[in-house]
């Protein structure tokens, strides 16, 4: 078996295996930062932010994410009469259902708390603000690691959907070396591996963390 | 003497259930006010109406000179003078014992860290949990946990305490260091409003006892008097039933 091809075409899978780490890097920032601020208003006591954030979230948990992707490739440019180039699609379409994800988490952690930590602070003169930044989050935070490292592999997973929408990924590069050289098992198997080395270290720090924080 | 506390005609309903109705009750300067009665009666509803846990439906309450049922009330000032110990602690699991003191003073009054941490020694010290300030609350009894949450109360340096059963969750020996820890805020002058089923405590250092029954005061008195001379039925057979 010819295992030279990988070295052969390396700049060329190294530049698809660069987007998709960028890809990944840029959702799970965005999502992570947008998910948790959508968490927190979703315990929001004002029942229009309640119903809002409850909708959005439960809709982009329950789509596909290759079809939010599609919607926002090809049906979005048409609604708006603008273009969206393949990346930021792909990137949207990610980070909606990770941040929907992310936010259904948080809210979880949040109303895990028991109902005696706002009220000691709120005895203790604390105002709502401080009490969500000193209390609820830190223990939320703690309560969130384990399920968020989960969103996060998935979230790697989910990265080999952008070379549907056009994206120059690993996965495209992939495809495209081995309808070259026709050899796809070493193409793949070296593709497998990334994704492997990519997420087995965040599955161990998963479990952990796991055993750590119980 | 000055009014710390006073409750005028006050109700309060969670849907359809009337928990308050009609309490009135003063509170003065220095006076141990102890509350009892059954399970249920509105103990517990009443001291978190006075610190602004739950909303009352109709009367008044008076802090000091503040009617904190004026609906523009400054929370964050009221809530520095009357400070709350509650039955399960609720200290913060995920801050050490300084941290857990700390917090309110410098984010609230704005002390410095200094300031805070040498306060935080002093009253430790006299709970005798000076060695504990580093340990995390889960590391702790539930007797130091709830001296601890008397303490933290106490960093805010308010001007009333409410205790709502603070030795109900606590294994009979541990019992006593909390009490005594209240025994000995009592004598230094604190006005305190405490609602509990330890009568001994009552006897010790009460003022005045509060009966409490179906939402209404049933019959207050010095406690020598209230325990040999009970007039009310439901407090005769409440207090037969505490007292063995
Ligand atoms: N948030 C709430 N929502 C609905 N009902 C409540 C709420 N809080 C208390 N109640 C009810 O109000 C009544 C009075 O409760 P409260 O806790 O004040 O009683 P208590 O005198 O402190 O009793 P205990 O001695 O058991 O602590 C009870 O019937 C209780 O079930
Ligand atoms: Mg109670």
């Amino acid at each position: 078996m010819p295992w030279d091809i990988v070295v052969k075409n390396w700049s060329f899978l190294a530049a698809g295996l660069w987007a998709t780490i960028e890809i990944f890097v840029v959702s799970m920032i965005a999502g992570t930062v947008l998910g948790v601020l959508m968490g927190v208003l979703r315990t929001s006591r004002v029942f229009l932010i309640q119903i809002t954030t409850r909708a959005f979230i439960e809709v982009f948990r329950g789509l596909p994410t290759l079809i939010t992707m599609f919607f926002v490739y090809f049906a979005v440019p048409m609604l708006f009469q603008i273009e969206i180039p393949s990346f930021l699609a792909a990137v949207i379409g990610l980070t909606l259902w990770e941040l929907s994800e992310i936010a259904e988490i948080m809210r979880g952690a949040i109303q895990s708390i028991p109902k005696g930590q706002v009220e000691a602070g709120r005895a203790m003169a604390l105002n709502k603000a401080q009490v969500l930044i000193y209390i609820l989050m830190p223990q939320a935070v703690r309560r969130m690691l384990p399920p968020l490292i989960g969103v996060y592999t998935r979230l790697v997973k989910g990265t080999a959907l952008a070379s549907l929408v056009g994206v120059n990924d690993l996965v495209m590069a992939g495809k495209i070396v081995v309808e070259r050289t026709l050899e796809p098992l070493e193409v793949y198997v070296f593709i497998m591996a990334v994704f492997f080395i990519i997420n087995y270290p965040l599955s161990v720090l998963s479990r952990k963390l796991e055993r750590k924080l119980i | 003497m000055e009014t710390m506390i006073r409750l005028e005609n006050v109700h309060k309903t969670f849907g359809s259930l009337q928990v308050l109705n009609g309490i009135n009750m003063e509170v003065k300067k220095g006076e141990v006010v102890v509350v009892i009665g059954p399970s249920g009666c509105g103990k517990s509803t009443q001291l978190r109406c006075i610190n602004g846990l739950e909303n009352i439906d109709a009367g008044r309450i008076m802090v000091k000179d503040i009617d904190i049922t004026s609906g523009k009330v400054d929370w964050q000032v009221v809530r520095q003078k009357v400070g709350m110990v509650f039955q399960s602690y609720n200290l913060y699991p995920h801050l050490n014992v300084m941290r857990n003191l700390i917090l309110s003073p410098m984010k609230v009054q704005k002390k410095t860290k200094k300031e805070a941490t040498e306060y935080a020694e002093i009253l430790l010290d006299r709970v005798g949990l000076l060695d504990k300030r580093d340990a995390y609350p889960g590391q702790l009894s539930g007797g130091q946990q709830q001296r601890i949450a008397i303490v933290r109360a106490l960093m805010m340096q308010p001007e009333v305490m409410l205790f709502d059963e603070v030795t109900s969750a606590l294994d009979p020996e541990l019992i006593n260091e909390v009490l005594n820890v209240m025994i000995d805020l009592a004598k230094s002058g604190m006005t305190m409003m405490v609602v509990t089923h330890e009568m001994g405590f009552a006897k010790a250092v009460a003022n005045k006892i509060v009966f409490m029954s179906n939402g209404v005061v049933a019959e207050e008195g010095p406690p020598e008097e209230f325990f040999a001379n009970p007039k009310d039925e439901r407090l005769k057979s409440f207090l037969s039933k505490v007292l063995h």
